[in-house]
């Protein structure tokens, strides 16, 4: 049986980035996800430092399937790729009925670019929120 | 994407980055714009059916969340005394700064709601450090 997780927390975060937008404008949540990206992946950023890009394939099969999500992973000698065929925070925000902040997809594009600065790799983020798919890539220099 | 077994850290990073650009004022619009914009769940099983409908909401949150609690259902009462706050508990083990104000969304985001449909909510910080705390609440009108 599948781990129990609280998924309604992407409802609440979705909130928080629509508060942040409407009170301080979209700069002031690009600013906020640089900062969750230094602060929260610091420990990722130190392990892929240390193991390359197998530390990135490791925690995304980790947190999506946690999350059940339909995914692959691919991973070559430059680069690695997730490809997201249903992303698990906008599925069930929709099946509750939270309403869902119109660039949600945003926190991968911002985060994925400062793990990808801080440890010398290059960043791609490719999406549409309305299907909830996205492609991700972390590719060598 | 940030999995929800990360929100907790990303929520205690938008505290501290509202405090420290805007002021603690910003945080607490946040929670109260959280509680009428995000909360809607409580609200409708508390308008619906008061405490029952608490013991609901907390019964599937606290359990998602792997929180360590007891819980007290009466007629005209309902209480949680938390053993382990799991969201404290995240932050301990990881290490990370924790807002210092961040055991107070806890009365924001509640109370509001709470307090709408005749109760009475108070809530009771015991340890902030360890996540250990009680809120009761009771229908108005009726003597402890």
């Amino acid at each position: 049986m599948a781990e129990k997780i609280h998924k309604d927390f992407h409802g609440a975060l979705s909130v928080g980035f629509e508060y942040l937008v409407k009170r301080f404008g979209k700069k002031s949540l690009e600013e906020f996800l640089e900062v969750c990206g230094r602060t929260m992946y610091r420990g990722l950023i130190n392990k892929i430092k240390k193991e390359g890009l197998i530390a990135i394939e490791k925690y995304w099969d980790k947190i999506f399937s946690l999350e059940q999500a339909k995914f692959k992973i691919e991973r070559k000698e430059r680069e690695v790729v997730l490809k997201v065929i249903e992303c698990p925070a906008i599925s069930h925000m929709r099946k509750v009925g939270y309403p869902v902040y119109k660039d949600f997809c945003i926190q991968c594009r911002v985060i994925n670019r400062v793990i990808a600065r801080e440890t010398g790799l290059v960043s791609e983020v490719s999406y549409q929120q309305k299907t909830g798919r996205c492609i991700q890539i972390f590719r060598r220099r | 994407m940030i999995s929800c077994t990360e929100f907790i850290l990303a929520y205690n990073e938008l505290f501290k980055f509202l405090h420290k650009r805007y002021g603690k004022k910003a945080v607490v619009d946040f929670w109260i714009y959280i509680s009428d914009n995000f909360l809607t769940n409580l609200e409708h099983l508390v308008e619906e059916k008061g405490i029952a409908g608490m013991a609901e909401y907390w019964t599937h949150t606290l359990t998602e969340e792997k929180a360590e609690y007891c819980m007290e259902v009466g007629k005209k009462h309902f209480r949680i005394y938390m053993k382990k706050c799991p969201s404290v508990g995240i932050m301990n083990q990881r290490k990370v700064e924790k807002y210092p104000y961040y055991c107070e969304h806890c009365d924001i985001l509640y109370k509001r709601i709470i307090e709408k449909y005749g109760f009475d909510y108070r809530i009771k910080f015991i340890d902030k450090n360890k996540g250990i705390c009680s809120i009761k609440i009771i229908k108005r009108n009726i003597k402890q």
